[in-house]
């Protein structure tokens, strides 16, 4: 009884499984990496991810329909201190709607930037595009900063890259949504290897 | 005498033993604290008034040389102030000698505090940034009638006490042993360390993930008081620093329900659960924050000790040397702070011990209980750390005679194969498919950038990589920075205990007299597993840690190895070797020997500057 109860658990565990995963990849999420919705406050929270070069850009799609406002949050291992201005452009279909520019000795660590939008009306289902770069950089050491969406994504580090003289941003990304079907999936194997391990029950014994 | 008086007189021996005890460790702690002071004739608190505070330097100039146990001043700084402290101070010989110290002076509390225990002729201290107002500088040599030393003696002592008392079953349930040895030093560690973050490798992120868990739900810790901890490294070494640097925590304690900072639990913050389960116990308690930081490094101990417990008691050869390799005291240093690598050690050495439990119990099917604890430790201690999956590949090493039969044997060896490759894929494919993030903190780092790299030049990058993790095979695996490293807090004063733990590694191999011993194939491929996780763990930091071209590979700490020691050590256990030992003295030996090294630390990197 007790060994028929263990298998069946595992067995329940298998098809729960099975399903959960069915579940992932019949409704798979487009750009599960990129973008958190909170549509409760219309505001959507963009990830920018590590790219060595000036400008810094990424895209997603808009699941609402009026974006107010968009929240870049940076976060600095020392307070910035470089004579540099942070060019913020963001396109929607292509065109650029906004532009603003914030002082890079005003950003703080872990404080959210709310940048809020005018133009970015029945933007439902459409590509958005924020495009970060820098203006006026002309300091010999440089304080890397990045953005992000999550606090619990931030790292602290400082970075100088004094040859290109370019601005490294770092982001320590979310794991791809898709991780959790791999954990699943673990989940399932292991409860198959130890459902192996079932002896057969009194109805099998019977059969023998 | 009847059978109940003879156990009333044990019972009041044992008590005059404890109060024995109690007595010599107070008169020991007394003598040790103040013999200097009162030696030197120079008991009391003195005000210097003679001093120059010139260009952020301050300069005070004796007379005579004037013994200093401590010195100590108030101030008012806008922001922490770095400091080096150049001392010139008479040595052992009375000749003039110069010394010089660092650290930080913390904005958020008034007192700076510098334990020297020195004949004293000039003291420089340069600031980084100007204090505004800097006052009441005086040499502290007053009469210590209660310090660390005496909570350490009563300690050392009574853990030697019962390990002699107790010895019999201690050294017959080497579980036990451990506990007590694991409990004596890690408890000290958590009474002595600072209440704050930067005692050990990176504490103040793994604090920040604990506290993000909880903070939720949390409504005595506030942001404010995390963010301290979590955004600034709090340096500071004496009893008053970390008093003053407690209150303030505690000050800025203010309510918050209204908190936005959550995290989420995701999959590789799974070994932070415990430590998390601090903050919401200290919350029913209505705990002060600095009490519920040190019973999130409690709770981690804990964890740490129940975990090897557990795979102590059940490993079937080298339980010695499984004591040992738990006891190192570079793990137990990071059990009693904010860290996910003992946790990792600890569910690593149950996964080995389960399995070789398994394995040498041939006459055995495998038992559903066993497997499982066996692949959820491997794969948890793998959630964070993906790379020590290989170590699952040891369930393929099981003969099919311990399964019903071949089809199940195969079914269950294909599962943990896929079960293996899942876990591989979640560092492989996000490398290959450039979406894995390079580490910042290691400089101009790009993985994309690397990886074309090696692609392009792979007879270079193999001679980098032979030059790298070949050369520094044993001193990263099993060398001083790795066994008696207190991270931040520095290593002992001397290489003696280190060259002492290793001899104790090699009596515990060679003195196993094991009464079964793994075989040629499976020492093979234990080998082999070890070997590819060695590699991979240098070849991950030169992908995400080192930058593009660089002919050094960063970031590999010694620390990341000590998860394979058990495994890779248990291959030169033999039958072969059949070591002539009377019973139990090379417990004894093992046991006190373990006890001395980690008081040694505790004294050079906690004690002496405390007090």
């Amino acid at each position: 009884m007790k060994k028929n109860l263990l298998k069946y658990t595992l067995e329940g565990i298998v098809i729960i499984s099975i399903l959960l995963v069915l579940v992932f990849l019949i409704f798979p999420r487009k750009k599960p990496n990129t973008y958190r919705n909170y549509e409760d406050n219309n505001q959507v929270f963009a990830n920018i991810p590590m790219e060595n070069s000036h400008t810094y850009s990424q895209e997603f799609i808009s699941k609402i329909a009026n974006i107010e406002s968009i929240i870049i949050k940076f976060s600095t291992y020392n307070k910035v201190n470089i004579d540099s201005i942070l060019e913020i452009n963001i396109f929607a279909k292509d065109e650029l709607i906004e532009n603003f520019e914030i002082n890079a000795k005003e950003i703080l660590d872990n404080k959210d930037y709310i940048i809020n939008t005018n133009n970015l009306k029945n933007v439902k289902d459409e590509v958005i595009k924020i495009e970060i770069s820098y203006k006026n950089y002309n300091n010999k050491d440089c304080v890397a900063f990045w953005v992000s969406n999550e606090y619990d994504d931030f790292q602290l580090t400082n970075n100088t890259d004094k040859e290109n003289k370019k601005m490294i941003i770092n982001y320590v990304g979310l794991k791809n949504d898709y991780t959790f079907i791999w954990y699943l999936l673990m989940i399932l194997f292991g409860a198959l290897a130890l459902l192996c391990l079932t002896k057969e029950g009194k109805e099998d014994d019977s059969k023998k | 005498m009847t059978a109940k008086n003879r156990i009333k007189n044990h019972k009041i021996l044992f008590l005059l033993e404890i109060i024995a005890i109690l007595c010599l460790a107070y008169v020991m702690s007394f003598i040790i604290t103040n013999y200097r002071i009162i030696k030197d004739k120079s008991v009391g608190i003195k005000t210097i008034e003679t001093y120059s505070f010139v260009d952020n330097t301050l300069n005070i100039q004796f007379d005579n040389a004037t013994y200093i146990n401590k010195i100590k001043l108030n101030y008012k700084s806008q922001n922490n102030n770095d400091w080096i402290m150049d001392v010139s101070y008479l040595d052992i010989y009375g000749t003039l000698t110069n010394k010089q110290i660092s650290g930080t002076a913390n904005k958020n509390i008034d007192i700076f505090s510098e334990s020297l225990k020195l004949k004293i002729k000039n003291i420089k201290i340069t600031f980084n940034n100007e204090l505004a107002d800097i006052n009441n500088i005086h040499i502290d040599n007053n009469i210590n009638y209660f310090s660390e030393t005496y909570v350490f003696l009563i300690m050392l002592l009574v853990t030697i006490f019962i390990i002699f008392k107790f010895k019999n079953y201690l050294f017959q349930h080497l579980e036990w042993l451990f506990a007590l040895i694991a409990s004596f030093a890690g408890i000290q560690i958590i009474i002595y360390t600072p209440v704050t973050t930067g005692s050990s490798w990176d504490d103040q992120i793994h604090f920040a993930y604990v506290y993000g868990l909880v903070n939720k739900y949390n409504t005595n810790a506030s942001i404010e008081a995390a963010d301290c901890l979590t955004n600034t490294v709090l340096m500071f070494n004496t009893r008053e620093e970390k008093l003053a640097l407690k209150n303030y925590l505690n000050s800025i304690n203010v309510k918050n329900e209204n908190n936005p900072a959550i995290r989420k639990l995701s999959y590789n913050k799974i070994t932070y659960i415990h430590m998390s389960l601090a903050y919401l116990v200290g919350n029913i308690f209505n705990m002060t924050f600095s009490s519920m930081f040190i019973l999130g490094k409690l709770f981690n101990l804990l964890f740490y000790i129940l975990i090897c417990f557990f795979a102590i008691k059940k490993v079937p050869i080298g339980k010695l040397l499984m004591l040992t390799i738990a006891l190192i005291p570079t793990t137990i240093f990071m059990a009693a702070n904010y860290s996910y690598d003992p946790p990792i050690t600890a569910l690593i050495l149950l996964g080995t011990a389960y399995y070789l439990y398994e394995y040498f119990k041939k006459e055995e099917k495998l038992s559903i209980t066993n497997a499982a604890i066996i692949m959820i430790s491997l794969v948890v201690a793998s959630c964070p750390k993906a790379i020590y999956i290989p170590l699952l590949l040891l369930l393929l090493l099981l003969p099919k005679e311990k399964f019903e039969s071949n089809k199940k044997c195969l079914y269950f060896k294909i599962c943990i194969c896929i079960i293996f490759l899942l876990m591989m894929a979640t560092f492989l494919l996000p490398t290959v498919t450039n979406q894995m993030e390079a580490d910042m903190r290691g400089g101009a780092t790009s993985v994309s950038g690397q990886l074309k790299l090696i692609l392009s030049s792979p007879i270079s990058f193999a001679k980098v990589f032979y030059n790298n993790a070949g050369d520094l095979l044993f001193s990263r695996v099993i060398g001083e920075g790795t066994i008696n490293f207190w991270a931040y807090l520095g290593g002992a004063s001397t290489s003696n205990i280190y060259y002492l733990f290793l001899s104790l590694i090699i009596l515990a191999v060679v003195a196993d007299n094991p009464k079964m011993e793994l075989s040629r194939k499976s020492k093979m491929v234990i080998s082999i597993i070890c070997l590819l996780i060695y590699c991979f763990t240098w070849g991950a930091l030169y992908l995400t840690f080192t930058p593009v071209g660089a002919t050094s590979i960063n970031g590999v700490q010694g620390r990341y190895f000590i998860p394979l020691l058990y495994p890779t050590l248990i291959l030169f256990i033999t039958q072969k070797i059949h070591f002539e030992r009377k019973s139990e003295k090379l417990e004894l030996f093992i046991s006190i020997s373990l006890v001395l090294i980690l008081s040694i630390m505790l004294i050079d990197c906690l004690i002496l500057k405390m007090c």
